[in-house]
């Protein structure tokens, strides 16, 4: 631990530089305070951006089902007696998750439990794939799309990739009353309230992060330094 | 041709069974694709290139069904199925794969 300090090289006055690095200041505050704002700031954006798009595209689907919702869809064979010219039908569909899906995933995996976000991208995926199905079917002048069946494809991580195949059967006749089934069993928007919950969460997390910096710059600021740099 | 997901498509029957037949293909898309989709992964939503990707995919995998079920005199592929495998990140390959049968319509004289 004693000994002569090491004599610093003509040329190393960064070093002094550095070793004030921690007391830098912008505006009154530190910037290691502005880190965590703009981080804060970035991901708010982000995450309100991302539930406007959700809400967006939500509404989107909600007018695709309306038009298309004379089409019935089977998984296996039509019901008997339905006839048509079977025509086959396919769409492929990648969707990236919503931001907040992702910051709730990460709450989650902390304290666990169902990650309901999470659950609406994978839903809400299906029924794009599903509806974009029920068009071609519509489009061909089919009333019964039947086989229709599901292929999960991995491109790559969090990213959901469908694949969603079935047979149009052309001259099929549609339902008499519109039956909307996409939106069936999917889980309800709560935006608000998730949205609350990832802000609150991401406030906590800056708040403890500034004030732990703090604490150890309080503490322990000039050890690491002069463990580092040998400065006195 | 008829191309269909069901086993026996009511009104038709099947009078010669053929066979098995596939195709299959791997592709990629490009690099400022893939710049384009991170980017916009940020905000989530659907990645349409990628979904282009699939779709391409998609339908070379068909056309050379198709081509294998015309060779062997098939005028329908039945109990068509997709199967798709990750090939690295960017790239994906789809099979598809059917039974290529003689189909009749029901009402049609035999």
């Amino acid at each position: 631990m004693s000994g002569p300090e090491p004599e610093l090289p003509p040329g190393f006055q960064w070093l002094e530089f550095l070793e004030n690095m921690a007391d830098w200041e912008f505006l009154g505050w530190s910037f290691w305070f502005i880190g965590v704002l703009l981080a804060v700031l970035f991901n708010a954006v982000v995450l309100l951006l991302g539930a406007w798009l959700e809400r967006r595209h939500d509404r989107e689907l909600a007018a695709m089902e309306a038009a298309t919702a004379s089409v019935r869809v089977f998984t296996g064979r039509p019901p008997p007696g339905v006839t048509g010219e079977p025509r086959m039908v396919q769409t492929a569909i990648v969707m990236a998750p919503a931001p907040l899906g992702r910051f709730m995933l990460l709450v989650r995996r902390i304290v666990g439990g169902r990650v309901v976000t999470r659950q609406r991208d994978m839903q809400r995926t299906r029924r794009l794939a599903l509806l974009r199905l029920r068009e071609q079917a519509r489009l061909a002048g089919a009333g019964v799309l039947a086989g229709v069946e599901f292929s999960q494809i991995g491109v790559g991580r969090g990213r959901f990739a469908l694949l969603v195949t079935g047979t149009a059967l052309v001259g099929s006749e549609p339902a008499p009353a519109p039956i909307v089934t996409e939106a069936m069993g999917a889980e309800p928007n709560r935006h608000r309230r998730e949205l609350l919950i990832a802000l609150a969460v991401l406030i906590i997390a800056a708040a403890v992060t500034t004030e732990l910096d703090y604490l150890f710059d309080t503490y322990f600021g000039d050890l690491w330094k002069r463990w580092v740099f040998h400065v006195k | 041709m008829i191309l269909s997901t069901l086993e026996n498509p009511a009104g038709y029957r099947v009078v010669r069974h053929l066979g098995l037949v596939q195709g299959s293909t791997v592709r990629s898309k490009h690099l400022g694709r893939d710049i384009m989709a991170g980017l916009k992964e940020i905000v989530g939503g659907e990645l349409r290139g990628y979904t282009e990707l699939l779709n391409e995919a998609r339908e070379e995998a068909t056309a050379r069904m198709r081509a294998a079920a015309v060779e062997l005199g098939a005028n329908a592929i039945i109990s068509i199925r997709f199967g798709t495998a990750n090939i690295g990140s960017g790239a994906a390959e789809v099979l598809a794969y059917g039974t290529a049968v003689e189909l009749l319509a029901d009402h049609a004289p035999s």
